[in-house]
Formats: structure tokens, sequence, C-alpha cells
């Protein structure tokens, strides 16, 4: 608030200098969210593809609706025992990626008004 | 019966004693050793984890999944995939971001991203219809438990289960919530699988039948069912029966009648005796398929059901997002990645108990099939061990599982009432304790109210209605508010009322089901998602692009705090101590 | 609602009901200082209030807003309002020329401003005539003006003197302490230097948390942990005559709290609490009370009568004390979440304080691209 105020040109230079460092930072903040979001992004696309996948070959392929394994349906085995693992291992896997991009991300510095 | 009600009530006490103990913060008195004893007592992702669990695993998963299964079979399926593919997508696109906004509450989030006090209302109304009407298949469920005991009316269990969450959430305090549920979490696991496994011996004792073999379920012994209510029930083959009571406006004194193919109706309190394999009639206006239809997919009486599959995940999905009770438990991680490594396990325990219902869907469809005449099928795991074993270790297990069930629905219900009451006392009420006890119990005597008007069986119609509305609105508005700078605040009221307000009328409309309504519309209305979470997000990205002008200030930064880790944000010391020394 | 006792405003009240629109119009902008931003919108309003053809705001080194016809003229104006910088009273300029035949602008007066008996800038007003009575205006609006710069300075001044407590704050850990602790850990070094070797890590620790110099706030487990090491500190000096008893509910311990909110409590029990019979319990409890957090420090000791405890509110005594915690909370967090302290003489003393969970802006420590 007080920043401009009467006969402080040395404030006024270091006010742009801290501008154009901002400007970097944002670029960098920038970079992070859309690696970010890549990642989320294909574990979004992996679900809805797993999702679209799945219900799209019970309702248009009958043989397999009626299939058995070791004589139990082939869609129950699907759907209370395969579904699930390969879930968690979606999540996993998404986290892991998560935490090494962020363990590889170099801090990032402001050089903003304190 | 008695054996149950002691079973079940020394199951209870036993949660809630564990329940004391490990909530208990013990009392740490200095000795002379230099230990640093916050962090090590910090939430672990471990038991932060159990406790979601914990508080997701509701009665609606422990019965209704069950009965549902007991009914229509494989399409039911897919709930539990949903569901749990719901948590994928929140790891992916919500966890950590919204631990590091360090907001607490959903409303919290809206008030820090947009900084609008009509849209904060908005969404704080969005949040409090979604978790009330979370809350109703709880309370019935409460009801329908304590019936099935000892016959109690429904509206004793309400009252109980409310009663017992207002204690619970108001007395808070002293006690760890997050190891109370971490510890009922196992009690509950423990109690499912421990009976679902001497169920499954005594099934491979009984040489493993199969429900698939006959074309209609039948009872597999004799069986006497009590008719509580008048109920009309559909036949599907010839089937001889004894009657005491009234069938079809005519009294009978237990002569043995023939049930022809057709509708007939039952008066309230008739005891119907069938013989072993005798055909189930099934109660009317809810068609259970039958044999093989039941076991596959897709093969019911409607077509485009793979249509209404998707739309249903879609609302399953993206609906998780905006459950209450599941998003204020992040905020008891330290940090984002400890957030986003708690659902993992959550997704791993939610997976392992989504094993169970199944299970007891086809147990319950070989040994409980009367639960189709009765249509109460969310009785069928309580009826299973009963039905299935004779004698006193039958009806201890069920006493377990009704002690389950009752943890199930207290965790559930307290869960929703603290995030609840957290979010009306902070924006409603000003903040403080009074305004906290004042909203818990406001909370619950609303939904104590919803649950005397809305009909029990309408309760699974009414989950799909909240997962649809939160899917299409909630959901926009974190996913676009953690992703998006150009987000308005426009945008977001705009996208909030048209998805909120379609869901709800498309619902309503299904439900009414007028006749001009007809044939794919009628289920597309009923599983709305499909059109309106689309609409949603089109219309809070349109609106935002058009109204650039209210896009809050400051979202450069606040996509910094989402988006890059603790920790590797500068602290300001590092630079302002050496300006500062310059200052005079 | 216009009945007829309604009186038609007479001209002189309508004229000062009109002057004092428009000065209240320019205020707003004046209290935020003397910036190109505030000359710029204030400059319209002081126009008007001074009639004149154009109004000019400096600082004392360059033209800040030139506001109505001529601008040209603008560039001249630091050469005008030269003589006002240097001596500080109010002159007048005739004879202006311009290039520009139709040109109105002939004249100007020069009014310089002040903050503080300093002269920052000057308003000069720009149009035919330098008439005595305009000079006279133009004085009484640069003093007007003047007045909203001091103002503006003040609220400047209080927010630096709050940082600067801010940093005294962190920078304080009383010397007493410091040569409590120093003594205490020296009786351990040959009988037990085990021991005086963790104590010293302890203060080290100890110093580091209450001299750091992150931003205002921190997480409750950070501020546990302060309190932590303070406590043993203060139990190698009084051995077992001080007793603790810490409950803290881990769900509480991410939530972000004002630096050295807690601490200063603990040190205030354990001064009260020993005093008296010499000997005396604390207990710390943090607990999760849904949207917020309830902490609590009790002693057993001496107590305090409302009179006393009055005076520790308003003003503290020696060290952080209450007071300053107290009002840094109400700052932070409104006048509701200040500290509830009970206490009577023999009772002991309870000293309880909330914190929301969630209050925008506070998070602890980071800060990114101000």
């Amino acid at each position: 608030m007080k920043r401009g105020l009467v006969g402080a040109p040395r404030r006024r230079r270091s006010q742009v200098r801290v501008r154009e460092a901002d400007e970097e930072l944002d670029r960098a903040v920038r970079a992070v969210v859309r690696a970010q979001l890549r990642l989320a992004l294909t574990t979004c696309g992996l679900v809805a593809a797993v999702l679209v996948l799945l219900t799209a070959t019970f309702a248009l392929v009958p043989a397999v609706r009626a299939a058995d394994v070791l004589g139990v349906p082939l869609p129950w085995v699907v759907l209370t025992i395969v579904v699930h693992p390969l879930w968690f291992a979606l999540a996993w896997t998404h986290v892991r990626r998560c935490e090494r991009l962020e363990r590889r991300l170099p801090t990032l510095r402001s050089n903003g008004p304190p | 019966m008695t054996l149950v009600l002691a079973a079940t009530l020394a199951g209870i006490v036993l949660v809630l004693a564990g329940s004391a103990v490990a909530g208990t913060v013990r009392p740490r008195r200095f000795g002379g050793a230099s230990e640093f004893y916050v962090a090590g007592r910090a939430v672990t992702p471990w038991s932060n984890a159990a406790a979601i669990g914990s508080e997701y695993v509701s009665a609606a998963a422990f019965l209704g999944l069950a009965g549902l299964v007991v009914a229509y079979g494989a399409d039911m399926l897919w709930y539990p995939i949903g569901a749990a593919a719901g948590y994928v997508v929140l790891i992916a696109l919500v966890t950590a971001p919204l631990r590091r906004s360090g907001t607490y509450t959903l409303s919290n989030f809206a008030e820090w991203r947009l900084g609008s006090f009509p849209v904060r209302r908005l969404v704080t109304f969005f949040v409090v219809f979604v978790g009330l009407v979370y809350l109703l298949p709880q309370i019935h469920g409460a009801g329908l438990t304590l019936r099935l005991l000892v016959g109690a009316p429904l509206w004793v269990g309400w009252v109980l289960v409310c009663a017992v969450v207002l204690v619970v959430s108001v007395a808070g305090g002293m006690r760890s919530i997050t190891r109370v549920q971490a510890l009922q979490f196992w009690l509950k696991l423990g109690a499912l699988v421990f009976c679902a496994l001497v169920l499954f011996f005594v099934w491979r004792a009984d040489g493993s039948p199969l429900p698939a073999a006959g074309n209609v379920p039948v009872f597999p012994k004799a069986t006497e069912v009590v008719l509580d209510t008048r109920t009309e029930v559909g036949v599907a083959q010839r089937v001889e029966v004894n009657v005491v009571g009234t069938l079809d406006g005519q009294y009978y004194g237990g002569s043995s009648v023939t049930l022809t193919p057709g509708d007939h109706v039952f008066a309230a309190g008739t005891r119907v005796m069938f013989a072993a394999g005798a055909a189930v009639p099934h109660i009317k206006g809810d068609d259970p398929e039958p044999g093989e239809l039941w076991a596959t997919p897709y093969s019911g009486a409607r077509d485009d059901s793979w249509f209404d599959t998707i739309s249903v995940l879609v609302a399953a999905v993206l609906g998780t997002m905006g459950l209450p009770h599941v998003l204020v438990r992040f905020y008891t991680n330290t940090d984002g990645a400890a957030a986003r490594r708690t659902v993992v396990i959550v997704l791993g325990f939610v997976g392992l108990f989504y094993l169970l219902p199944p299970l007891y869907g086809v147990l319950g469809r070989l040994y409980a099939p009367e639960v189709l005449m009765t249509g109460r099928t969310d009785e069928t795991m309580l009826l299973l061990p009963v039905r299935m074993i004779e004698g006193p270790l039958g009806e201890v297990l069920a006493g377990v599982l009704a002690a389950g069930a009752f943890a199930a629905f207290l965790a559930t219900s307290s869960g929703i009432v603290v995030a609840l009451a957290g979010t009306l006392s902070t924006y409603l009420l000003g903040g403080g304790v009074a305004s906290f006890r004042t909203a818990a119990a406001g909370v619950l005597a609303v939904a104590l109210g919803l649950a005397a008007v809305v009909d029990p069986v309408g309760s699974p119609l009414l989950v799909m209605l909240v997962f649809a509305v939160s899917a299409a609105t909630l959901c926009p508005l974190l996913v676009l508010g953690i992703w998006w700078r150009r987000l308005s605040t426009a945008g977001v009221a705009a996208g909030l009322v048209s998805g909120g307000g379609l869901s709800v009328a498309a619902v309503i409309l299904g439900w009414l089901d007028p006749p001009w309504l007809q044939g794919r519309w009628t289920s597309l209305m009923q599983h709305p998602a499909l059109i309106t979470v689309p609409v949603a997000f089109a219309v809070m990205v349109g609106v935002s692009l058009l109204t650039p002008g209210r896009v809050p200030p400051g979202v450069g930064r606040m996509m910094a705090l989402l988006h890059v880790p603790e920790g590797r944000a500068t602290y300001p010391s590092d630079r302002s101590s050496r300006e500062d020394d310059r200052s005079p | 609602m216009f009945s007829r006792r309604h009186r038609v405003a007479t001209g002189v009240e309508e004229a000062t009901f009109a002057t004092l629109h428009i000065a209240g119009q320019a205020a707003p902008s004046l209290r935020a200082g003397l910036t190109r931003d505030s000359a710029r919108k204030a400059g319209r309003h002081l126009r008007a209030l001074l009639g004149a053809r154009a109004v000019a705001i400096t600082s004392d080194e360059r033209l800040l807003a030139w506001d109505g016809m001529g601008a040209a003229h603008g560039e001249q104006a630091m050469d005008h309002v030269r003589a006002a910088l240097t001596s500080g009273r109010t002159h007048a300029i005739k004879d202006l020329t311009c290039d520009d035949e139709s040109c109105p602008i002939r004249a100007a007066v020069v009014a310089p401003l002040f903050v503080d008996e300093r002269v920052v800038g000057a308003l000069a007003a720009y149009g035919e005539h330098a008439s005595p009575v305009v000079v006279r205006t133009a004085g009484e609006v640069a003093g007007w003006v003047s007045g909203q710069l001091e103002l503006a300075e003040l609220d400047a001044s209080r927010a630096r003197a709050l940082e600067a407590e801010m940093r005294a704050l962190r920078a304080q850990i009383s010397p007493h302490f410091v040569y409590n602790c120093l003594t205490a850990i020296a009786s351990f070094v040959r009988t037990d230097p085990e021991r005086a070797r963790a104590l010293l890590l302890d203060f080290a620790d100890f110093a580091r948390y209450s001299l750091r110099r992150v931003r205002d706030f921190t997480t409750l487990a950070d501020e546990l942990g302060c309190v932590d090491r303070y406590l043993l500190l203060e139990r190698a000096r009084f051995g077992d005559r001080l007793q603790f008893t810490v409950q803290v509910a881990p769900e509480v311990l991410p939530v972000a709290v004002p630096f050295l909110c807690v601490q200063p409590l603990v040190e205030n029990a354990i001064r009260h609490g020993i005093e008296g019979d010499g000997s005396g319990h604390v207990t710390i409890i943090a607990k999760d009370a849904g949207p917020e957090v309830h902490i609590q420090v009790e002693d057993d000791g001496v107590g305090m009568d409302p009179e006393r405890l009055s005076a520790a509110l308003t003003a503290g005594t020696g060290g952080i004390g209450l007071a300053n915690v107290d009002e840094r909370l109400r700052q932070v967090y409104g006048p509701d979440f200040g500290l509830a302290v009970d206490s009577a003489p023999g009772r002991g003393t309870k000293v309880r304080l909330r914190i929301p969970k969630f209050r925008a802006g506070v998070l602890p420590g980071v800060t990114l691209g101000g």
C-alpha cells in the first residue's frame, strides 16, 4: 500500500524486477499444473476406457455374457474379482507417477515483496 | 430370536467399548526422555484410510447392495464398480490439490477459490442437500434392522440412531475420531468376512448349488412367510401353499391353496407356508429377474440398458467427489501426498469389501428367497445365517451381522452430520461450540423428518439422485476450480443452478413417469447423469468464458498452492531475512 | 415521505452540500496515499472543488496527474510548482504563455501538500486569473488534501507498527529464560553429560523455531513441537516440582495456527503454576471440535483475581504475554476468537483458545508469487 509513496525511486525499480521474477515463477507454475493435469487426465481416460470397454463388451457380445470360468459366469468373475484390483493398480500407478513428478520438481522461488 | 438380540447387543457394546478405548487420547506425563511426541502422533494414511472406509461403507453398501443382487443379479454389480472407480478419479483430480488448499469443507473451498458470497451459499446449499439425502438410507436401514430383530416399529430405529449420532458428534472432544472410525472399520470388515466365510463353507457342505440352475428361485426347504403388511405378489409358476389369513379377499384357516400364475393379494398378518422346492412368488412392481436373466448382465426386459449402465456409472464415478464426509477427512492428513496415499489405501479396502455383498446376494437368492416375496430385500444378509444354519450358531452370526450393520449406520451418519454441521455452523450460525451443536441437532431433525415422509423403498432411488446431483454440481465445481484458471463466479453459479436443477427435474419426472414419457426417455430421466453432467460442465465453462471480468483475482497464486507440492514453494524467510537486515 | 415541511435548501446550504459531496468522493482515493493512481482519481473531484479549468497534482519530483484542459501545460507543471515546493507556501503565477490563442489558461495557483510538516507534493489550480479568492480556496483545499494524506500515512504506519511488533515478537525469548536454561544445562554437564547434550539440542531447536522468520502462520504440530522443547527445558530447571500432562487429538495437528500462539500460554501457566508453593501441574489439551480446534492450557497455581487478570489481558507483563496472543488471534480470526481465561485466587488459571480449521488467507508458511 505504501509502495508508491512519493520520493522512492529505488523502490519503483525493485518493483519492476519483482514483476519480471513473478512472470518467470508463473510460467514455472503453469508448467507444473500442465504436467499434473496430463497425469490426471491419463488416469481418468484409462478409467473411462475400462468402463466403456467392459459395458460395451457385455452389451454387444452375448457370447462373453454367457461364458463360464470354473462354473462361475464370466461377468461375475470380472465384475467382482478382476475390476477392483485393476482400479487399485491404476490408482497406485497414478500416485507413483505423481510422486516421481513432484520429487523431480525444482523448488520454486518468488522474489515478490515480503 | 432372543439369542440374535443378545448377540447384537453384545456386538454393539463391544464396538462402543472398543471405540472408547481407541478414541481416548492418552495423556502423556513428562518424564526425562527427550521425545518428539507430536510427529509420532500425526494421523497416518493407513488409519485415516480405515476411517474413510468406515464412514464410506454405509448401510446402503452393507445391506442394500446384497439385497439388490438378490433381486436383480449381475446388473447390480456395476454400482460397486462405479463407486470404486470414483475413488480413482478422486485421486487423479481432487485429493492432493484439495488438501493443499487447506480448506476443510467444500464451502470453504468455494470461498477460498472464488471469494463470492452468493456462490458460497449456493455450494453450501448443494452440500447440505447431498448430505441430507445421503443420511436417509442410513436412518431407514437402522429402522429396518431393529424391526427385523425385535419387531419394533420403524421409527424406533430412526430415533435411536439419530439420538446416538447426536451424542457422538456433539461429544467429539477428547476422543480421536479417526482412531474410533478406524477400529470400527476393522470390526465391521472382520464381522462381514467371518460370517461370509462361515456361510461359504455351509454352502460348500450343502453341495454348492448354483442359483442359475432353476428358472425361478425356489424355497430350499419348507418355509413359513409372515406378511406384516398387505402384499401384492405376481406368481409365475403354479404353486401349492398353505395359508392362514386372507388371500384375494377370502379367509383361509390353514388349508391348501393353489396359486395360479397371475397376481394375488395377501392381507396384512397372513402366514403362508411353502413346501421345499416351491417357486417363490415375486412382489408386484418389483420384477426380479428369473434364472438366466438374473445371472447375466443386460439380459433384462430393456434392450437399451447399456445406455442406462453408462449413465449410472457416470453418476457413481463423479458423484463420489461430492460426499461431504469423505472430503473433510483429507484435512486430517499432513499434506497432499499423504492424502493421495490415503485414498489409494481406501480403494484397496473398498475393493476388498465389495467382494462380499455379491456373495451374500447369491446366497440370499438360494437360501432366503422369501425376501423377493416380501420385497424387503435389505433384510437378506441378516436373515441368511438363521436360514442357513440351524440353532444358536446361526443366531449368533445374525447378531454379529446386525451389530456390524448398526455400527455402519452410526459411522456414516455421524461422519455426514459432523461435516454438515461444520459447514452450516461456519456459514449460517457464526461458528463456535454452541452453533456446531445447534447445527448438528438441526441436521438430524430435518433428516428424521425426511425419513418419516419418504418411503424406505424409495431410498435407493434417492441415493441415485444424490449421486446424480453431486456429479452435476459439486464435481464440475471441484474439477474446474482445481484445474482451470479462467473459471468465473458467474460461470460457477450458472453451472451449479443448471446442473442441479436439471438433475432434480429429471429424477422427479422419471419418478412421476407421465404417460407421454416413453421407453428410453423414462430410464434416461431416472439416470440423468449422462446428460446433466456434460451440460453442467459446458454451462460452467461457457459462462466463465463470457464473463472474464468475474474471474476472481489471485488465480495464479491459488494454482501454485494447489499444484506445487508443499515444501517446494519458497518460504519467504529465505530471502526476506537478507532484505530486512539491510533495511533501517 | 414528501411532507410539506420539507424545506427547499438555501443557496448557501446547497453549496455546502455540493462541496462536502465532492470532497467525500475524493477522500477514498487520497486515503491510499499520494500515487499516480490516487492523484488521477482524485484530480477530477479536486478540480470541481476548486472550480478551476485544470488541476495538476505533483509529488516533490514529478507530475502525478493533470486533470482538465490544456494538458500541454503539464510539461511545465514541475517548473510552476518548484517555488511552492521549496518555500512551503502558496504561490500564484500570472502571465502564463501559451501557443494556443484560445487556451484560457493564463494563471496558476500552487499550494504545497504536507505530511508530518514535510512537503511531499503540490496542488496546482489553473485558470484565467489568480484572484485572492482562488488563492485562498487553493490553500484550503491543499490543507484538506494534506489532512487526508496524513491519515493515509497513519494507516500505513499502523500496519508497519504491527509488522514491527510481529518481528519483535519472533525475536523475543526472555533473557531470563535463556539464562535459566543455560544454568540448568550447565548443572548437568558433569553429572549427566548425555542429558546436557540432549538439552542443548532442545534449546537449539527451540531457539531456531522461536527466531525463524516464516510469515505469521505455522502448523499446530510445529507449534506443539516448540512447546515440547520448551517443557523439556523447563523441566530440566524445575525438576520434579513441575508436572505436565499433554493431550492432543492427532486430527488437529495439521491445522494452521498463528505463530507462537500456544507457547506463551504455557510459559504463563508455568510462571503462575510454580508461584506460591513452588510446585505445580500444567495441563495442555488440544481437541477436535468439528470446524474448530480447541486448545486449553491449565495450571493449578495461585490463580489471579479479576483485576490482575484484566491487567494481564490488557498489557503483557514481560515475555510475549497473554495480551499479545489475544490481540493477534482477534486480528486474524475476528473479535469472537480471543482468549477465554478462567481464574480465581487459589484456583489456578485456565486459558482456552479456539482456532477455526479454515480461514481464507491463513496457510502455514507457504507463499508464492506475492
